[in-house]
């Protein structure tokens, strides 16, 4: 029976409206499916990173051995304990204190560790562990004890060799600070020590890894069975400056992705808009041979699902290949292999097809099928326009049902979605007042511009349509481009060439003229030095404060462990008051000095429950430190700096037993600093964090070429906008030009009709599209991206050219090829 | 149903009135009309007097403002606009002035076509018969537009006759074409006529045409004339 709604189906492919709409569809499917893959895969990739930097994809902690419990539902799984303390080791005379981390065989279940032969040497990878006997050491214990590898110390009761130097180690914990260097030995020979006895202050670590769904499956268990001295470890909680940085490209992509579909929405509205035009007078013609409503339905229906179908899989196709490509060149930066890619992305690929095309055509077609049988009699027999409510109901939905389930985050989708909403009804809005502006323009003489601006108000609903979806297109593309440049500039400028490379701590006051001056010789001015306080959290408010008692993850490793306190007169850079007062400084400090406050980092504070003139009671090295909290701080955790959770106010901590840390960028040239540091300063810890950086720098590298890659879709989302009002433009000009020929126009006059005609509407589209565009990523910019956003005018400049010249390109395309066509065959045509 | 002794299309108190802006505007007033089964009746008068209008009215392709049309047995008034198609279907043919093809359908698959709709399992032996019938058994898969406008006309009319008709309704069928091809189309609707007993409601100008039916009336600026 529907032999020839499939016959129709078929030849409809000649029309270059369907093949818009086809390549409008498949735009929006590769752009998801590839981000899609893509962004799944390095996602999944990016957790094998976390669980690198945890050394396994899940970990339990504990201050005791671990009980029976969580041994008993590991046992199927691959896992390897570690056991850490410190403990000062010796060499002859000298003694140093070392963060001693006696290993299982197969440490790391994730990751890597890096390790060399000899000091001047880069690391390489190593497999194994160091065998009973023997230790690997950081450079710092090998310098301040005046060592070479092959020496030996002595642990406890035990003496081993130092074999190796460790370069890198994955799981180095949440913070690059530690306290002191590392010395690695093999569990089995822990015990020989004696240091760890049932008193001996250790934390005690049980690596686990396994596929992703057992791990998935695991965590609930694994979180019922701790006993209250254990804690799980997720991959989630991996390094803060990493996961900051990620987060941030991850919300990029999405963002980036749901703009392209609605660039490809708003093609995919224009194509249906010209289509139905087209089909309007077949459903009149069917009609009156006894078509029903529900039987042309069902063939505009039958049609819709061949056309998804066909873009679904010509773009998943695509999206596959692309995706390959882009793994494939990104896999030499990413230090670890992407996992396979998984159906998930094809799925959302299906269902954005559908959506599209139900979001963003449906009104079109629900419209063109109530197309009245009079038709065949009087061509321009149409019905009262009703369901232009509808179709924005219908659109608006489309839209928001992407961009949530898109982005997956109510922050970013609700944005987008009010930019996008109060952006669609200021166009139409401007579009009224417009044709009303030109409405009252006469042409007095025939000049070609003149009538293209009389045409501007005769033909309201056309440069409302036109400047609507040019003006979408221009949103969405100038948005998506502000925030990229935003984001690749802020995350250059946060990771500077310069950025601080090596971390020194322990630095005692005794130490800090001579080192200002040995920094000084060597060009390192003006470098920050931060008092470092360690502290525990003991009270709230006068209420003893236990992890047992919080839910907050951050809130409970916070209590269960000391934290740096710092004090300072400024506010860090890149830190941002939240929520009360930075300190005011106190010119000539008297007697009656109020109580000193302290700034809370705010994530933590909220994991606390704290809030501000809350007050905070730490044990620092047993003695007490209480002060209300005056204000709450926003951190960057993804700078290379010395950032603290809790800040005093200047003086406020001179008391209290004080080191020093601070932070430089050593040239890669300047390989003997180090060296001539620890000579002169034998006390001070200094950790490399040049792998990490690296790290760091390759994600974001990693993560800007994809970014560019999803502009490209959005660009050709955008170049598809531009043919599909060509095409609705040619086929609603037809009849227009042919008759002002017939009436003697010439070529001239049309084209400078058209084109003064295109323009102006393309200039309306471009303000308002980066205009909105503008405020939009603003908010974003600020309230999501954690960006600071520079407002200029340059992107409404290119803009409003953009408006201009892709719509002038369009009027251009549509005359260039009507304006040579004689008259007769363009009414013919039609 | 029989054919025979019953009219197949009544009109009373007809009216069609638009409303543009504050202005009314009767486009039909007041007609009153009968049409018997198997009967030819021609509609005539000048252009704009409202002939299509009364010719959609009649189909049921529209409604009236004011009065009611009969249509086989069926008030119009009471039927919806998917009702009304399902009337029409595989009962009413229809033949335009400007032929009215579907630009993307061969010859064949245009012919074809009221008779899908109809759920016809023998659509395409049946097209190619009437396509026969109408001296196009050669051009079955050509699009209309490698056809004359007398062979589009051809086709318009196998489309229509594929059914078997009871009623054809036809609005200025030789108004595009030349004399000798118009003569041609109204000799393939008579035959249907004599052959099946087709009702025929035609709207036309040639005077030929309008003198070969068995009731003449003519519409002056919506007002329908008593027949000759
Ligand atoms: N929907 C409509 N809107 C405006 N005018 C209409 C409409 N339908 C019919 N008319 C007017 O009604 C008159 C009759 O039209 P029509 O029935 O097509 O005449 P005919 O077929 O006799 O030439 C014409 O003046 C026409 O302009
Ligand atoms: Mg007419």
């Amino acid at each position: 029976m529907f032999s020839l709604s499939l016959k129709r189906a078929a030849r409809d492919w000649r029309l270059r409206e369907i093949r818009l709409l086809l390549m409008a569809l498949t735009i929006s499917v590769l752009a998801i499916t590839s981000i899609g893959f893509f962004t799944d895969r390095v996602d999944r990739g990016m957790r094998l990173q976390g669980a690198a930097l945890l050394g396994a994809d899940l970990l339990v902690q504990s201050s005791r051995p671990l009980s029976d419990s969580v041994r008993q539902l590991t046992r199927a799984f691959n896992a390897t304990d570690v056991v850490e303390f410190r403990s000062v080791i010796l060499s002859g005379e000298r003694s140093l204190l070392t963060e001693v981390k006696a290993v299982g065989e197969t440490y790391p279940l994730r990751g890597e560790l890096q390790t060399s032969t000899a000091l001047d040497q880069p690391g390489s990878t190593i497999t194994g562990t160091p065998k009973p006997g023997e230790a690997w050491a950081a450079a710092d214990v090998f310098y301040q004890l005046g060592l070479i590898p092959g020496s030996s110390v002595q642990l406890g009761n035990s003496s081993f060799i130092l074999t190796r130097i460790i370069k890198f180690e994955p799981d180095a914990g949440g913070s690059v600070f530690r306290f002191a260097p590392r010395l690695m030995i093999n569990l089995t020979s822990l015990a020989e020590t004696g240091l760890i006895t049932p008193a001996s202050r250790a934390t005690y670590k049980l690596l686990i890894s396994g596929d992703e769904q057992a791990m998935l499956g695991l965590r609930h268990p694994l979180q019922q069975a701790l006993s209250p001295a254990e804690t799980l470890l997720t991959v989630e909680q991996g390094r803060p400056e990493v996961n900051a940085a990620l987060d941030r490209a991850v919300r990029f992509m999405k963002l980036a992705t749901v703009l392209t579909i609605i660039i490809a929405g708003a093609a995919v509205a224009l194509t249906t808009m010209s289509y139905a035009r087209r089909e309007r007078h077949t459903i009149a013609i069917l009609k009156t041979l006894g078509a029903t409503h529900s039987r042309l339905w069902k063939d505009y229906a039958l049609r819709f699902v061949m056309l998804v179908f066909i873009a679904c899989v010509i773009g998943s196709l695509l999206g596959l290949v692309f995706q390959f490509v882009l793994a494939h060149l990104l896999s030499s930066l990413l230090n670890i292999s992407l996992p396979a890619v998984s159906y998930k992305p094809l799925v959302a690929g299906l269902a954005t097809a559908a959506l599209t095309l139900s979001g963003f055509a449906l009104p079109s077609i629900l419209r063109v099928i109530q197309t009245p049988p009079m038709r065949v009699m009087r061509a321009e027999a149409t019905r009262p326009r009703r369901q232009v409510l509808l179709s924005i109901i219908c659109i608006s939905m489309a839209m928001a049902g992407f961009l949530f389930w898109q982005a997956g985050e109510f922050e970013l989708a609700a944005i987008v979605f009010v930019g996008l909403v109060g952006g669609l009804g200021l166009m139409l809005f401007v579009s009224w007042l417009v044709t009303r502006m030109f409405q009252r323009f006469h042409v007095h003489r025939g000049g070609g511009w003149q009538l293209g601006l009389a045409n501007i108000g005769r033909y309201g609903r056309r440069a409302a349509l036109l400047i609507t979806t040019i003006g979408i297109g221009i949103f969405a593309l100038s948005l998506l481009s502000n925030v990229r440049e935003d984001l690749l500039t802020a995350w250059q400028n946060r990771i500077p060439e310069q950025a601080p490379n090596h971390f020194m701590v322990n630095i005692q006051a005794a130490d800090l003229g001579a080192l200002d001056i040995f920094l000084k010789q060597r060009k390192l001015d003006d470098t920050q030095v931060y008092p470092m306080i360690r502290g525990r959290l003991r009270a709230i408010n006068g209420m003893p404060a236990r992890a047992e008692n919080f839910e907050n993850r951050q809130a409970k490793n916070t209590l269960r462990r000391e934290i740096n306190l710092t004090t300072s007169l400024v506010l860090p850079a890149e830190n941002k008051i939240l929520a009360g007062h930075w300190f005011k400084s106190q010119p000539g400090q008297g007697i009656n000095q109020p109580p000193p406050g302290i700034s809370v980092e705010s994530e933590l504070a909220k994991g606390l429950g704290v809030m501000l003139n809350d007050t905070l009671d730490f044990d620092i090295g047993g003695r007490s430190f209480s002060a209300p909290v005056t204000s709450l701080r926003q951190v960057q955790w993804d700078t290379m700096q010395p950032n603290f959770y809790v800040i005093a106010a200047p003086g406020a901590l001179d008391d209290y037993p004080t080191s020093y840390i601070t932070a430089v960028h050593i040239r890669e040239s300047d390989t003997r600093f180090t060296t001539n540091l620890v000579a002169a300063f034998p006390n001070i810890t200094v950790l490399d964090v040049r792998a990490i950086l690296k790290q760091i720098r390759r994600i974001i590298e990693q993560v800007s070429n994809a970014v560019e890659v999803v502009f490209a879709f959005s660009l050709l989302g955008g170049i598809i906008v531009l043919l599909a009002a060509i095409q609705t433009q040619r086929n609603e000009r037809r009849q227009e030009i042919a008759i002002l020929k017939t009436l003697g126009a010439s070529e001239r006059q049309i084209k400078r009709s058209v084109a003064t005609e295109f323009m102006v509407l393309g200039a309306l589209a471009g303000i308002i599209g980066t205009g909105l565009a503008t405020l939009t990523g603003w908010v974003l910019a600020e309230q999501v991206l954690d960006l600071h956003y520079q407002v200029s005018w340059q992107p409404v400049v290119w803009g409003i050219l953009a408006g201009i010249v892709g719509l002038g390109g369009v009027g251009y395309g549509v005359i260039l090829s009507l304006v040579r066509t004689p008259p007769t065959r363009l009414l013919q045509e039609f | 149903m029989d054919k025979q002794g019953h009219d197949h299309i009544q009109a009373g108190g007809l009216g069609k009135q638009l409303i543009s802006g504050d202005r009314k505007l009767d486009i039909l007033s007041d007609i009153n009309i009968n049409i018997p089964a198997a009967s030819a009746v021609a509609v005539v008068g000048a252009s704009g007097s409202g002939k299509s209008t009364l010719l959609g009215l009649l189909a049921g392709l529209d409604l009236p403002t004011a009065g009611n049309v009969n249509l086989l047995g069926h008030s119009l008034n009471d039927l919806n606009e998917d009702q009304r198609a399902q009337l029409r279907a595989g009962r009413v043919g229809f033949v335009f002035q400007s032929f009215q093809l579907l630009p993307g359908l061969t010859a064949l698959e245009n012919v074809g076509l009221p008779l899908e709709l109809i759920g016809d399992p023998q659509s395409r032996e049946r097209a190619r018969d009437a396509l026969g019938s109408v001296g196009l058994q050669d051009r079955l898969d050509h699009f209309p537009r490698q056809l004359s406008g007398g062979e589009q006309q051809r086709v318009a009319l196998a489309r229509a006759f594929v059914i078997e008709p009871e009623v054809l309704f036809s609005d200025e069928p030789t108004g595009n074409l030349d004399k000798n091809t118009g003569q041609q189309i109204a000799d393939l609707m008579f035959s249907l006529r004599d052959a099946r007993q087709t009702t025929l409601v035609l709207v036309t100008h040639d005077e030929h045409l309008a003198s070969r039916c068995d009731i003449q009336y003519t519409l002056d600026a919506g007002v329908l004339k008593t027949p000759l």
